[in-house]
C-alpha cells in the first residue's frame, strides 16, 4: 500500500487543487481502506480497489461541496467546444490553469481526467474501477476532454497552437 | 466513415489497434478537420500527466506513512497480495506486456510465490556480503536456480522476473513481481558499455521499498547494474543495498563491487556508487525512449536467452 502513495497522491492532487486537500484525501482512502480491508479480495488490484475509494470520498464530498454553492457544472459544455475553433496554446497548458478549469468541471469528469489523464489507466482499468462500462467512460471521458479543452481555449489572448500532445508511438 | 470522438480520443491515447491507428493516422494528413478534432484529445491527454508529476517526486508525507503502518495488519504498510503490476511515474512509455502474462501465472502458484521469496532472501544476503559478489570461481549456489539473481560459472547473473525485466520491461517502468513481499523491479536506464555489451541498471524495492526523488520511502532497495553477455545472460556486475529507516528519513546504504570494495554510508550513496559506476562503463550517452524500445523488440540483438 505505501508503494502507492506517490499515485494516490498524484490523483488525488489534481482532483483537489491542493496538496494539503489531496493529502486528507489520500489519508483518509488509506485509513478507510485499511478498516474495510475484508472487503478486498487477495489476487484482485489493491491500486483499483483503493482508486475506487479515494473518488468515492471525493465523489461524496463534491455533494456538499455542491450544497455550498462553490463547484460550478458545466456539463454540456463539450457539445459547444468542437465549433470553437480556438486552440490551447501551451502557455495555457499550465498546472495553474489545468486545476482552474479542472475545478469547473462535473466531480465525475474530475474523477475521470485523473485517472486515465493523470495516473495512466487504461479505459479498461478506469471501467473497472468505477464499474461502468468500457462504453460509459470512453463516452464520458470524451465529453470530460472536450469541456476541459474548451475551458482553456478561452483565451485571454489568441495564438496559433504550438503544442502537439505526447504520444505513444 | 465518420469517426466518433471515442475513436480520436483512443488513438490520441495510443490506444487503438495498429490497423485502426495507422487508418486514421492516414485520414489526419489529408483531412485538417479531423486534425483539428485531434488536437482536443492530444492536449488532454497524457500531457496532463506531466504537470502533476512533481508530486510523485516528492517524499510521502510522514503522517500518511504513519497512516498506513497504523492500520495495516503487520504494521509495516504492505499487505498479502499487493497488485501484480503497479506503475510508477512514467506508466505512459509502455505497452501492457506478455511479461505481465507471465508474472500472473508465475505469481499465480504458491510454489511460485513461495521461490520468489527466496530468490529475494538470496538478494538481502548477497547485498550484505561483499564476497559473494566477487567473480571469484566457486559457483555452486544451488538453492538460486528459481531466483532472481543465481550462479553460473562463477558469475552471477540475473535469472527469473529480474531477467525478464531487463529482457523486456522499458526503462522508467516499475513492476512488482512478488506479491507477498511488495516486491518490485524498476528498470532504470540502459546503455552500450565499452566493450560493447547492453547493460541496465536496475531496481528491486523489498516491502514496498522504493525510491522517490532520491529518498528511500519505504522498505528496502536493491540497486544493481546488469551487462548482457554474449550468450544473452544478464551479468551483475555491482549492486548495492539500501534500506528504510523509519526514525530519520535518510536511508542506510550498503554497496559492494563486483570487484570488492565496500563503502558504508547514510543516504543514497550505493545508487551513487552504482552511477560513478556506470560513469566508468558507459559509451556515449544513455539510450533514448526510441532506441531502447528498438532493442528491446529485438531482444537486444537475439542472441539466446
Amino acid at each position: 500500500m505505501i508503494e502507492l502513495l506517490p499515485r494516490l497522491r498524484r490523483f488525488a492532487y489534481a482532483l483537489t487543487r491542493s496538496k494539503d486537500l489531496a493529502d486528507d484525501l489520500v489519508q483518509d482512502t488509506c485509513e478507510r481502506a485499511l478498516a474495510r480491508i475484508d472487503q478486498w479480495s487477495p489476487g484482485t488490484r489493491l491500486d483499483s480497489w483503493m482508486y475506487r475509494i479515494a473518488q468515492n470520498i471525493w465523489l461524496d464530498r463534491g455533494r456538499s461541496r455542491k450544497a455550498r454553492g462553490d463547484a460550478i457544472d458545466i456539463d454540456g459544455i463539450g457539445e459547444i467546444a468542437g465549433v470553437d475553433g480556438r486552440d490551447v496554446t501551451e502557455s495555457r497548458l499550465t498546472l495553474k490553469a489545468v486545476h482552474e478549469e479542472m475545478g469547473r468541471l462535473s466531480a465525475d469528469q474530475q474523477v475521470l481526467i485523473a485517472l486515465v489523464c493523470v495516473d495512466g489507466l487504461t479505459y479498461q482499468e478506469a471501467a473497472d474501477v468505477l464499474e461502468l462500462p468500457i462504453g460509459t467512460v470512453m463516452s464520458r471521458l470524451a465529453r470530460a476532454r472536450k469541456a476541459l479543452h474548451a475551458a482553456l481555449a478561452e483565451p485571454e489572448e489568441q495564438s496559433p497552437s504550438t503544442l502537439v500532445g505526447r504520444r505513444r508511438d | 466513415m465518420e469517426i466518433s470522438d471515442e475513436e480520436l480520443m483512443a488513438f490520441a491515447d495510443g490506444a487503438l489497434d495498429t490497423q485502426m491507428h495507422a487508418s486514421i493516422a492516414a485520414r489526419l494528413k489529408v483531412e485538417p478537420e479531423l486534425a483539428r478534432r485531434l488536437k482536443v484529445f492530444a492536449t488532454t491527454g497524457h500531457a496532463l500527466s506531466a504537470l502533476f508529476d512533481d508530486v510523485m517526486r516528492e517524499p510521502v508525507p510522514e503522517r500518511l506513512l504513519s497512516a498506513v503502518r497504523r492500520g495495516s495488519p503487520d504494521g509495516q504498510g504492505w499487505l498479502n497480495g499487493t497488485p501484480v503490476r503497479t506503475a510508477g511515474a512514467s506508466r505512459w512509455n509502455f505497452g501492457q506486456s506478455a511479461l505481465l502474462d507471465a508474472l500472473k501465472n508465475f505469481l499465480g502458484s504458491g510454489g511460485g510465490i513461495a521461490a520468489a521469496a527466496v530468490a529475494f532472501a538470496l538478494l538481502l544476503a548477497l547485498g550484505l556480503s561483499g564476497q559473494m559478489l566477487r567473480r571469484s570461481g566457486d559457483g555452486d549456489l544451488a538453492a538460486t536456480e528459481t531466483g532472481l539473481v543465481m550462479r553460473e560459472k562463477g558469475r552471477l547473473i540475473a535469472s527469473g522476473a529480474l531477467r525478464d525485466a531487463l529482457e523486456t520491461l522499458p526503462s522508467g517502468t516499475r513492476m512488482a513481481v512478488a506479491a507477498p513481499q511488495g516486491a518490485s523491479v524498476h528498470t532504470v536506464l540502459s546503455f552500450r558499455n565499452r566493450s560493447g555489451q547492453y547493460c541496465r541498471q536496475y531496481e528491486v524495492g523489498l516491502a514496498g521499498g522504493q525510491l522517490v526523488a532520491g529518498q528511500l520511502i519505504a522498505g528496502q532497495l536493491i540497486a544493481g547494474l546488469a551487462c548482457r553477455g554474449d550468450d544473452g545472460a544478464w551479468g551483475v556486475d555491482l549492486q548495492a543495498k539500501a534500506e528504510f529507516n523509519a526514525g530519520s528519513a535518510a536511508a542506510k546504504a550498503k554497496s559492494e563491487g563486483a570487484r570488492g570494495e565496500h563503502t558504508t554510508a547514510s543516504g543514497t550513496s550505493g545508487v551513487a556508487a552504482l552511477e560513478a559506476r556506470i560513469d566508468e562503463l558507459i559509451e556515449g550517452d544513455a539510450f533514448g525512449r526510441e532506441e531502447e524500445a528498438e532493442l528491446l523488440k529485438k531482444s537486444w540483438g537475439s542472441q539466446p536467452k
